[in-house]
């Protein structure tokens, strides 16, 4: 399978009082035609910076190093009127808060109609037959209905449906989804992720999945990448990753977290927290907080070394490929 | 370092804290910079133009114009400061009781005899109280104070209403915290960044009404130069010597313009959202 | 054993207003009639979804809200009916630690201030005693008595949380109520706080409610679970019990519900269609009958009561019998 969209050595800095801060340091990952990637950390360690770096919806102080290669193209070197072209209708991203990402003094089929009039040859009327078509495609009750209504006569559920609806009514090639499910409840949560699923299944669509939840990742993603603090620290299949977790990151994170078909009487911590933007450590930015952290680790930051298919930023791993 | 270079940023506000210095630095060492006696009648000079002996002129009895916009100061500030501290006095603790304690006393009497008060232009109602209250500084004051105290009841009490849901004034209502520690001690001072804004506008609005007031002759009594008083007695005067009003008026409209600048911009840096 | 703590028939309700008059038009049921126990020693959780009134509960409990209805009783005494100082005084054994870490510390105040204020108010011990008290627990907690002299700002949030759970421990209280006490922090951060109120529980002798909408740290922490959905316990069991058998089809589709970290793990997932029905205008008959795939014409109409079903086991389900049994 081919990749739909390259990302190397992607930097992203941002000027603040401290100077300029690097928040994402170097990352590099593809996405394959059809497949889910997942983008895995705690917050701050640059995900979400990631994937605005891509649609180049960075905040103004912000700036973007490295190369995306989107089909061919290279997004940042695309004129603003050319990437406007590819948002939202080859790439579309979907938010954590639905709340917040519609506006709340248009009707959802608006909406929802907005992008397939921008980016399609298309009149009122089939517009608004795309709009409801894709409102009943996510599974909404009263489509037609629904349609002329405002965003805050929904439930979360509801309007999270709304923005899938929202990314999907381009028939996008790519779709960025930022912790869709994080502000809901567990029970529509379920729906959410089955609905996403069952979309991907039917379009083709790849989807670029960030999150926090491990849970999340490993009920719908094929391929994962574990970020810490900017950098990409370890790569996988999505079975590989938890039969064998190969980072110390990532070993402690999955066994800091609760499971529920499992007893344990304490769970594993990873002792601190995450280094500030503007004061990485110079060697390895997890050797702080890192139980088998040697000497090396915190004079020389390691590569991110191929194990066959996985890789993995740490020095534990250095000999074995030398 | 950090907050000194915020504050440099909002310059406007900066410069309307050095005319309030100024202002306080002339209030001060007025008998130093006054070149006379600001109540010192000198038949020998009525209605002289400014010049090298009266730098702004002389009014009708001869007093030099300079010196009294000097010593006008003190009545300035003392309008602003008692003024705004007798509103504060009555306002923020209203504020902060029936934001507290809400219920029948906040909702049916307090904030309707708040919208009833505000229905008024601000003028008219320190109007009415002063002529209530009859002329003299004191009462001028008072009326002032009185008709000002409602945008404190106001801004304190939404402070309040907001204050009083956060966790941290639930936790220490959890631990066993009294009422009045709570109010005293935790809300009031998360409250304070909006009502001393409001007071740094209000020193404005005080210093106006003062001079409103003085002006139709309910303020400050003669000699005692104030501002508003000088503006009333050369209003007459204004086609033989428009000098008379202008410096006064000059006066008022630069200080006014200070406490203004300073509240918007104490309010960019007491702002936390500014704070990035 | 005799409870510390036992919630009978608990209700809260919020009045909505309207019109120029804010005329009273309706109430949104938060908490409607609930009935809990809490053994000396043990955690009980109270897991559901937003808006089924487990926060309402911890702090209806607290007395943070007035509660509209039913008893809390505490040592024998209820709590819903004492006078403002008496509650002030009792306040000193049930304490609590809240969800938000930012939100939760004055930033006006240092560790120290908030810390103190606890002793203070109660008028434990003398100046030293009180300074001895706080630096003790400060360390108890996993910080430094250097750290009692700044502010929140300061410090990370699983550090405030720290400090949180100092305060609710500076009184030495017989009950802590912890609502959401770590679902504002990452992961990594998430564990270091379980395993300290793990450790403060042993150590401490405390009991604890606590709630939560994360089932898997629910199950991780809790002796006993209380489930709950639109205002009201649908069920309650020793942990072992809900987790393995589920009888409330509630609770079964909330944990069927829950992405497991297995990527080979294959389970039978039931998807509840719908929302969560609003609170101000409850379904009848079993509030949860719209969304249950078993629901029949008796759960449209009568509200179920909670009864044992053994073994210490509680649900509010007209069906369980059947469901129980089919499952063996």
């Amino acid at each position: 399978m081919s990749d739909i969209l390259q990302v190397q050595q992607l930097r992203t800095r941002f000027k603040t009082d401290q100077g300029k801060v690097s928040v994402v340091d170097g990352v590099d990952f593809s996405i394959r035609q059809g497949e889910t990637l997942g983008v895995v950390g705690e917050s701050g360690c640059g995900k979400s910076m990631t994937s605005l770096s891509i649609m180049r919806l960075l905040p103004q102080n912000g700036s973007t190093e490295g190369k995306i290669t989107f089909e061919g193209k290279d997004l940042l070197s695309l004129s603003e009127k050319d990437m406007q072209k590819i948002r939202g209708n080859e790439i579309a991203m979907i938010f954590q808060e639905p709340m917040t990402s519609l506006n709340p003094l248009h009707t959802v089929g608006r909406q929802i109609e907005e992008a397939v009039l921008l980016h399609r040859k298309v009149t009122k009327e089939e517009a608004k037959k795309r709009a409801i078509d894709m409102l009943k495609a996510v599974g909404m009750p009263r489509p037609e209905e629904i349609y002329g209504e405002y965003p805050h006569q929904l439930s979360g559920g509801m309007r999270q449906r709304v923005m899938i609806a929202m990314a999907m009514a381009c028939d996008p090639k790519l779709i960025i989804a930022d912790e869709p499910t994080t502000a809901l409840d567990v029970t529509i949560q379920a729906q959410i992720l089955e609905l996403m699923q069952k979309l991907k299944e039917q379009t083709g669509t790849s989807i670029m999945l960030i999150t926090h939840d491990l849970g999340v990742v490993a009920e719908m993603c094929d391929r994962v990448i574990v970020m810490y603090a900017g950098q990409v620290v370890e790569e996988a299949e999505i079975n590989q990753l938890f039969e064998s977790p190969k980072h110390p990151y990532t070993i402690g994170l999955m066994n800091s977290v609760p499971e529920l078909d499992e007893e344990r009487e304490y769970l594993e911590t990873i002792p601190g927290s995450v280094p500030l933007a503007h004061q990485m450590p110079s060697g390895c930015r997890f050797a702080p907080r890192c139980s088998k952290a040697m000497p090396i680790c915190s004079e020389k930051q390691p590569d991110l070394l191929d194990l066959g298919g996985q890789k993995c930023r740490c020095w534990l791993y250095a000999e074995v490929n030398e | 370092m950090k907050t000194v270079k915020r504050f440099l940023r909002t310059g406007l506000g900066l410069l309307g804290a050095l005319i309030i210095l100024l202002l306080i630095l002339v209030a001060i060492f007025a008998p130093a910079i006054a070149t006379h006696d600001p109540n010192a009648q000198d038949y020998n000079a009525i209605l002289q133009e400014p010049n090298a002996q009266h730098l702004f002129g002389t009014d009708d009895l001869g007093r030099d114009i300079f010196s009294r916009v000097v010593y006008g100061s003190r009545v300035s500030i003392e309008a602003a400061i008692v003024s705004v501290g007798i509103a504060m006095i009555i306002g923020v603790p209203i504020g902060l009781f029936t934001g507290y304690y809400r219920g029948f006393w906040d909702e049916w009497v307090v904030m309707r005899i708040i919208d009833a008060m505000q229905a008024f232009p601000f003028l008219i109602l320190a109007l009415a109280i002063s002529a209530v209250l009859g002329s003299g500084f004191g009462n001028a004051m008072l009326a002032i104070g009185i008709g000002f105290a409602p945008s404190f009841v106001r801004i304190t009490r939404g402070q309040v209403l907001s204050l009083r849901n956060m966790e941290y004034v639930q936790a220490a209502k959890s631990v066993g915290v009294k009422d009045m520690r709570i109010i005293f001690g935790h809300i009031l001072p998360n409250a304070l960044s909006p009502i001393i804004i409001q007071s740094t506008l209000g020193m404005a609005t005080g210093i106006l009404a003062e001079a409103s007031l003085s002006y139709l002759g309910l303020g400050v009594q003669p000699p005692t130069p104030s501002w508003g008083s000088m503006l009333n007695q050369a209003q007459s005067l204004l086609s033989v010597a428009p000098y008379a009003t202008f410096y006064p008026g000059l006066a008022i409209f630069v200080v006014v313009l200070g406490f203004n600048l300073l509240g918007d911009g104490l309010q960019q840096f007491l702002d936390p959202k500014a704070r990035k | 054993m005799e409870p510390l703590l036992e919630v009978k028939g608990l209700q809260k309700h919020f009045p909505i207003h309207s019109g120029a008059f804010r005329k009273v038009v309706g109430h949104v049921r938060a908490v409607d009639g609930i009935d809990l126990t809490v053994y000396p020693g043990e955690t009980l959780g109270i897991v559901g979804e937003s808006g089924c009134g487990k926060s309402t509960t911890g702090r209806t409990i607290l007395r943070l809200l007035e509660p509209t209805g039913g008893e809390v009783l505490f040592n024998g005494q209820d709590l819903a009916k004492l006078k403002k100082e008496e509650m002030r005084q009792v306040r000193k054994d049930i304490q609590m630690v809240f969800q938000d870490p930012y939100a939760s510390l004055n930033p006006r105040k240092t560790i120290k201030q908030i810390l103190l204020e606890s002793l203070e108010v109660h008028n434990i011990g003398t100046k030293q005693e009180r300074m001895q008290i706080i630096e003790e627990i400060i360390q108890v907690v996993g910080l430094q008595k250097e750290h009692l002299n700044r502010h929140p700002h300061n410090f990370s949030g699983g550090q405030r949380q720290r400090i949180g759970i100092a305060r609710a421990l500076v009184l030495k209280p017989k009950l802590i109520i912890a609502d959401e006490p770590v679902s504002a922090l990452d992961v990594s951060i998430q564990s270091q706080i379980l395993n300290l109120l793990k450790d403060l529980k042993r150590d401490f002798n405390l009991t604890l409610i606590f709630i939560s909408h994360d089932l898997s740290v629910v199950k991780h922490i809790c002796d006993r679970v209380a489930v709950m959905y639109l205002g009201r316990v649908v069920e309650i069991a020793d942990k072992r019990t809900l987790f393995e058998n589920p009888s409330h089809p509630y609770t079964k589709a909330l944990l069927s519900a829950v992405p497991q970290a297995n990527p080979k793990a294959k389970r039978e997932r039931i998807i509840l269609t719908g929302d969560l029905p609003s609170p101000a205008n409850p379904p009848s008959g079993c509030t949860f009958h719209p969304r249950c795939q078993h629901a029949t014409e008796e759960c449209k109409k009568v509200a179920p009561q909670l009864q044992d079903i053994g073994g210490g086991q509680l649900v509010s389900c007209h069906l369980y019998k059947e469901l129980f049994s089919s499952q063996h």
